[in-house]
């Protein structure tokens, strides 16, 4: 009797549950339906090519590593040489811009710095925002040429940069004029320079945002095209999302390495997003959100 | 209390005679060494090259040994783009229907999400972090996956549509080829929009949605006037920031269609690339003056946008 209670609590569904049932079962619907691309990528990168052929949407019966091992270590894709060139622009890049627009974000945010026409200087920067990336794309094409930049990274991390400025700038000064001006004044009465209290004071505190604009200029570098497929002529200086590119033109290269390949570029940003999405989601509340 | 420390703070540098230095004095050696490095980052990379295609758009501009030659030709590459270039017809047309129609595609669906997700509902988290992953995916990656994924013979969209009779071979018919991709941006994009809003749902104040509440508010009430208005300005900014991030839509034609079929899927700064560096013209002059007349239709529109936006901000809700 008493288990009959039980099993019929368990099966009578409370109308607010059954809400709450059917909003779940959507939502892992919608998931599902989503994120099928990319779980279909990691499914058939532990798969071999010629069963990916025969079956595209077949699990791996069993699984292998074997794609990721051919990656790395298959002299003719110099794969880790694409790797390595990502992460030397992105964390170029990103160390740059960050050093920059948070300078510039400060000085751009606080009264102390005001000067006459201040603003508009912000305001001209601030509008690079939405300039195509036409109207620079081929200049700088012919100005690099000229100068002896073309194909070179460091080109690359310095154009990466530029592009970086406005919503860096924004996100960062919006959270310099939210510190309250006693700290600054406490510091400053403590013999503080400005340089130092910058980089002791301000700099740690604003570390939310910094995150926030670290998390958008990893991603936005990391997967980078339109510049490196430009400026970047020479095979061995591809980045990730070049050498994908040609993957994806080489015969000789099956589907299961190409998911492969995909997969492990992916990889830098999916762990670090994982870590950091709280610290992104309260940065970009502070910043980007309010505006 | 703002006050009292106010006038404390005005006592401290009083007393140390300091008050004049501190507020008066413009700290010129920081301002220089905290904007001087932007600054000049900014003209080398974006002024100088700006006014530089300016100038290139009225000159043939090729590369012959290693140097530039460069020829004056005045209005000729603009005449010739309004008079004679059907290419750029089109990608005119298909980058402003990307850019008009995906806002109202990415932003609604994100919020109806931001908003359930709001409310309690289990595995949030898991949620926020299964939405976001399109957008850590590169464009190639996701171009790669889409050409699998639209494939006309054993794609997954025409696996699930044939028994239905409605397969088609999305991407080679010049009627839903730009359609299909606008969808593939909307899939990526719809991930980052949501977070965004459901940062922004987070930060009203909790006293205000009870005070709706207890005023016996319906759902829908609630959204329309609490929230709606509470949220508009983060609304109106990630409307313009898509809207602008369409008008630049290349690295996912580039990958999938290169444009195919005939055109149909051209943007303008795929046009500029391919006339930039695969036809045999080889000269920057032409695609110069494209980019000119296409910074000009991005920056007037968006003008325009955003004082649309604001001002409809008096009027509504």
């Amino acid at each position: 009797m008493r288990t009959m209670q039980q099993t019929q609590a368990l099966f009578s569904v409370n109308p607010r549950h059954a809400g709450r049932y059917i909003v779940t079962f959507f939502l892992l619907s919608y998931s599902g339906v989503v994120s099928f691309p990319f779980f279909w990528m990691v499914s058939n990168s532990f798969r071999m090519g010629r069963d990916i052929l025969l079956d595209p949407y077949a699990l791996p019966r069993r699984l292998t590593l074997q794609n990721y091992v051919n990656i790395f270590t298959n002299p003719t894709l110099s794969f880790p040489v694409f790797f390595k060139n990502s992460a030397i622009v992105t964390a170029g890049a990103i160390l740059l811009a960050l050093v920059l627009t948070s300078m510039a974000a400060y000085a751009f945010g606080r009264r102390r710095y005001q000067f006459p026409g201040r603003e508009t200087l912000y305001a001209l920067i601030f509008l690079s925002f939405m300039f195509p990336p036409q109207i620079t794309l081929l200049s700088l094409f012919q100005l690099l040429v000229k100068y002896g930049l073309y194909n070179t990274l460091s080109s690359l991390i310095l154009v990466y940069v530029a592009s970086a400025l406005p919503m860096n700038i924004y996100i960062l000064r919006s959270f310099f004029m939210q510190i309250p001006q006693d700290l600054e004044d406490a510091a400053l009465i403590d013999g503080c320079s400005d340089r130092m209290l910058f980089w002791k004071v301000m700099f740690p505190i604003a570390r939310p945002a910094i995150l926030t604009t670290v998390m958008l200029n990893f991603v936005n570098f990391w997967n980078e095209f339109l510049y490196a497929v430009t400026y970047i002529n020479d095979p061995k200086l591809r980045t990730l999302p070049l050498a994908q590119m040609f993957f994806i033109g080489e015969a000789y290269l099956d589907v299961g390495m190409l998911a492969a390949a995909l997969v492990i570029s992916a990889m830098p940003l999916i762990i670090v997003y994982a870590f950091i999405s709280e610290w992104f989601i309260r940065g970009m509340t502070a910043g980007a959100v309010k505006m | 209390m703002s006050v009292s420390i106010a006038g404390n703070r005005s006592g401290v540098f009083g007393r140390r005679g300091q008050s004049n230095r501190l507020v008066q004095k413009r700290p010129w050696g920081a301002i220089v060494e905290f904007l001087g490095p932007t600054v000049l980052v900014y003209v080398a990379f974006l002024i100088i090259p700006l006014f530089t295609t300016f100038y290139n758009s009225f000159h043939t501009l090729k590369m012959s040994g290693g140097e530039w030659s460069t020829e004056f030709v005045g209005l000729k590459h603009y005449i010739a783009l309004f008079t004679k270039d059907l290419f750029f017809k089109l990608a005119i047309r298909n980058s402003i229907i990307w850019a008009v129609v995906s806002p109202f595609l990415e932003i609604p669906i994100a919020f109806v999400l931001a908003y359930v997700i709001h409310q309690k509902v289990p595995l949030k988290r898991f949620y926020r972090v299964i939405w976001f992953l399109p957008m850590l995916l590169s464009w190639v990656a996701v171009g790669a996956l889409f050409r699998w994924v639209l494939n006309a013979d054993w794609g997954v969209v025409n696996l699930v549509l044939r028994p239905l009779g409605l397969d088609h071979n999305w991407l080679g018919d010049i009627k839903t080829a730009i359609w299909s991709l606008i969808s593939v941006t909307t899939w990526k994009y719809v991930g980052f929009n949501f977070v965004i809003l459901l940062a922004a749902l987070g930060s009203i104040p909790q006293d205000m949605l009870d005070a709706a509440a207890v005023d016996g508010t319906n759902q829908f009430q609630l959204i329309k006037h609490v929230i709606l208005p509470m949220i508009r300005q983060t609304f109106v900014n990630l409307m313009l920031l898509c809207y602008v991030g369409k008008m630049r839509v290349f690295d996912l034609v580039w990958v999938m269609t290169r444009g195919a079929p005939m055109g149909y899927t051209e943007t303008v700064a795929t046009y500029v690339q391919k006339r930039a560096f695969e036809w045999n013209t080889f000269d920057l002059g032409y695609p110069s003056a494209i980019a000119v007349v296409w910074f000009v239709v991005v920056f007037a529109s968006w003008l325009l946008l955003t004082r649309w936006l604001q001002r409809r901000e008096a009027l509504e809700f």
